[in-house]
Order: structure tokens, then C-alpha cells, then sequence
């Protein structure tokens, strides 16, 4: 079929199989490998982006259920080089061990924040309660989100 | 080439429905279908997505009933006005169905339609009495979810049906759900308890019906937990009394496999979670 969508703010069209995951859909057509796949059944968030403004499990979207939407992406989130706010802040806090549920977390506090900017402690570890991580433990992940809220409110004032 | 039908309204739908073949899927959120799909468990020749079809996208308050779209997602209706108070066991249960990312995409429709024991919102629409409004290319039909959702996996949809929305009568009183995991989040459903109480100014239950999900191949109604409250208050009497009725009825009918011993003891704590949502 032929797919027509917003991607990354840019209008994308390709040719491709109604059948075929959004995650393959990013890693294998457009070589966007930022997004990862780590168990393919919506348990672990690996593979988090943000669909009209809310976030999904890419390995459950498939390229017919995309025609018109809007998707945003890990590669999507910096601007002109510049890394996101939320990605700096996962770098300062060593919220990134091995990197492979990064991806993830961050597009689901994208979601949260876009959402919600001054979002508690709760409120926090029930947005990321799709994304696992093996490695840290959570807690500098959810110090990242913290201070990320942080500074946009103290940029707000 | 696999077929694929993407219709923007209903009659669009009525009439893609009518290319439909027995190997055909219907595909909303599709978070459990691409499951299904990616591991070859089947291999359809055509996949209608019924996420366009604006009709059943919305929450509608009719007259005596409020109609619940389809392809509603469950965050959707997590935060939908329209549905608190009466109607809370409605986002009870849609808001803690999997995950965010899982909430964000699955919807009322796949959840009844997939039909699992565990099925978080199935005991909610039996408890309501809910009626599931059909399209095929003849036209719309009604008939009670007891009479769709036949057991596990199976329902009484025809290869070229497809639910559009979910009919729940006003004046349900103040209904509630609670759901027990394995684990506080992203947790499948082990008992799903969906109550309607109907409590005079003491608090004094007038009518009551409970619904438990996830203890036999479709959700059961709890008569002897509804006796133990009929014509008195919710006490701590009251609440233990249902609660033991529930643990009763699990060791009579839930096979030992399917975790019978733990849900006998953990029935108690459910009921008392659900009944505290009450006066």
C-alpha cells in the first residue's frame, strides 16, 4: 500500500506493506535505528514512540493503521544538533547505562511532559511504567525526568 | 498482497465489510492482534482498520443510554467526563489495562472482540448489562454482550461483523472495578471484580450485582456475595461475608491450574478493595 504520514514534522509517503510493524517500518525501510526492539509483544517499551501526541509501543502499529498521522521519533527530538532537554538530562544524570531502554524512556517522558510539565514523583514512575530497564535501578532515570521538568518551569518563569 | 480497507465512516464500513472473507481481521489498536500476526499465528488475507471510522471514536450521552465507541482507546475513556460517577468501573478498568503505550493504542472494541478469560473490561460491560451495537454490510444489530463474548477467544461475530459501539443504560447507580495482578502495572488480570451498588442515604444496599472476571472462561456473576449485601450496610461483617462468597465460588469453579489456591485467599482482599470505592 501506499503510506502517506507525518514524520518527524516531515510529510513521508513509501510503499509498503499493510502488515508491516511501524518499528520495522522506521529500522529496516528508513534506516532510523534509533528506536529499538527489545521483546516484539508491548512489555518492555524499548521500541516507545509518540504517535498524534501520545506515546506507543511500535511493535504494535502496523503501516495501515498510519495513513495521515504524526509520528515523532528518538531521532526527531533534537533541533538543529542540539540535543533535547530530556536527552542532556539523561546523559548529566548517568541515567544511561547500556542505552538500550533509552530510546524508550525518553519518548515516554516526551509524552509525559507534553502532557503534563509538572508531573509528581507518581506520576513519573506511572509514565514509565511501560518502559523497563535492566541496568539502573530507575531511580537517575526518574531524577532526569525531575529535573527536566524542573528546568522548563524555572525557563517558564 | 494482503488487502488492506480503511474506512472514514460508517457506511465506508458497512460496505468494506462486505470484502471480507473468513481470513480476514479487523484491526483497531491492534495490541493484542499484531501479536498474533507478527508470530504467524495468523496469516490474514486482509486487514480493515477501523481506527477512521469517526462514528467510533466518541463517547455519546443518549437519552437512557450513553454509547461508548468501538475504537475509543483506553486512555480515551480513562478520561472520558461523561462516565463518572455511574459509569466509574469504566475507566477503573480501561486505566490500568497493560501499559500507557498499551493504553494509548488498544481500545473497548479489541478488548471485548479478543475475548480473553482475563479480558479487563469484560466483566465491567456484563456487569452493566452492556449491548453491543454490530455492523455488517446489512446494516447495524444489537444483541447483549453475553450473547457476543461466547468464551475464550470466540464470539458470536460473523467474518464480515465489526462492533461499533458498546450501549450502557443511565441510572446504573455507583459502580466500581478492581482488578489483581500478579504485580502493581502491565499486569494481566487474575481477578476482575465489577460491582454495582445501588445504597439508600444509611447506606443501606437496595440492589446489588457483582461481577468477577478472570476465574472461569467468561466473567460470572457473584450471587451469594450479592445476598451476603443486600438490606444492610457495608460493614466489616458485610465485606468479609462477600468476600468469603467470592472465595467460595472460586474453589467451586476455577480449575486448580489456572491459580485457584491463591485467588481463593486473594479473593477476600479484592472484595474489600472494590467495596471500600462505596459508602
Amino acid at each position: 500500500m501506499k503510506l502517506t504520514f507525518v514524520l518527524n514534522g516531515k510529510t513521508t509517503s513509501l510503499e509498503v506493506a499493510p502488515d508491516k510493524r511501524l518499528l520495522d517500518l522506521l529500522r529496516e525501510d528508513l534506516h532510523m535505528t534509533g528506536t529499538k526492539e527489545g521483546c516484539g509483544e508491548g512489555e518492555c517499551g524499548a521500541c516507545t514512540v509518540i504517535i498524534d501526541g501520545e506515546a506507543v509501543h511500535s511493535c504494535l502499529v502496523l503501516a495501515c493503521q498510519l495513513e495521515g498521522r504524526s509520528v515523532l521519533t528518538i531521532e526527531g527530538l533534537a533541533e538543529n544538533g542540539e540535543l533535547d532537554r530530556i536527552q542532556r538530562n539523561f546523559v548529566e544524570e548517568t541515567a544511561v547505562q547500556c542505552g538500550y531502554c533509552t530510546t524508550g524512556m525518553i519518548m515516554s517522558a516526551k509524552a509525559l511532559l507534553m502532557h503534563n510539565p509538572h508531573p509528581t514523583v507518581e506520576e513519573i514512575r506511572v509514565a514509565l511504567s511501560g518502559n523497563i530497564c535492566r541496568c539502573s535501578g530507575y531511580s537517575q532515570i526518574i531524577r532526569a525526568v525531575q529535573r527536566t521538568a524542573r528546568e522548563m518551569e524555572e525557563e517558564q518563569a | 498482497m494482503m488487502k488492506n480497507y480503511h474506512p472514514n465512516n460508517m457506511e465506508e464500513l458497512c460496505r468494506d465489510l462486505s470484502q471480507l472473507t473468513p481470513e480476514s481481521k479487523i484491526i483497531s489498536g491492534g495490541t493484542d492482534l499484531i501479536i498474533r500476526l507478527h508470530s504467524g499465528a495468523v496469516k490474514p488475507d486482509a486487514l480493515l482498520y477501523m481506527g477512521g471510522v469517526k462514528e467510533c471514536r466518541t463517547v455519546e450521552e443518549k437519552e437512557d443510554y450513553i454509547e461508548i465507541g468501538a475504537a475509543c482507546t483506553m486512555t480515551q475513556l480513562e478520561k472520558c467526563p461523561l462516565l463518572r460517577p455511574e459509569l466509574g468501573a469504566i475507566p477503573d478498568a480501561t486505566g490500568d489495562v497493560g501499559s500507557p503505550q498499551i493504553r494509548n493504542n488498544g481500545t473497548i472494541g479489541g478488548n471485548i472482540a479478543n475475548a480473553s478469560p482475563a479480558g479487563d473490561t469484560l466483566p465491567v460491560l456484563w456487569m452493566l448489562e452492556a449491548q453491543v451495537v454490530i455492523a455488517s454490510p446489512a446494516g447495524l444489530r444489537a444483541a447483549p454482550i453475553h450473547e457476543v463474548v461466547l468464551g475464550p477467544g470466540r464470539t458470536s461475530l460473523g467474518h464480515q461483523e465489526a462492533i461499533v459501539a458498546f450501549r450502557v443504560k443511565k441510572g446504573a447507580g455507583c459502580t466500581a472495578f478492581v482488578k489483581l495482578g500478579f504485580r502493581g502495572k502491565v499486569t494481566i488480570s487474575r481477578i476482575g471484580l465489577a460491582v454495582r451498588l445501588d445504597q439508600d442515604d444509611q447506606g443501606v444496599v437496595r440492589s446489588a450485582r457483582i461481577i468477577a472476571g478472570a476465574i472461569s472462561l467468561t466473567p460470572v456473576e457473584v450471587t451469594a456475595a450479592e445476598e451476603a449485601l443486600v438490606g444492610k450496610a457495608l460493614t466489616h461483617e458485610t465485606v468479609a461475608a462477600a468476600g468469603k462468597a467470592l472465595s467460595d465460588l472460586i474453589m467451586k469453579i476455577t480449575p486448580e491450574k489456572f491459580d485457584r489456591d491463591y485467588k481463593v485467599w486473594a479473593a477476600k482482599g479484592v472484595m474489600e478493595d472494590v467495596l471500600a470505592k462505596f459508602h
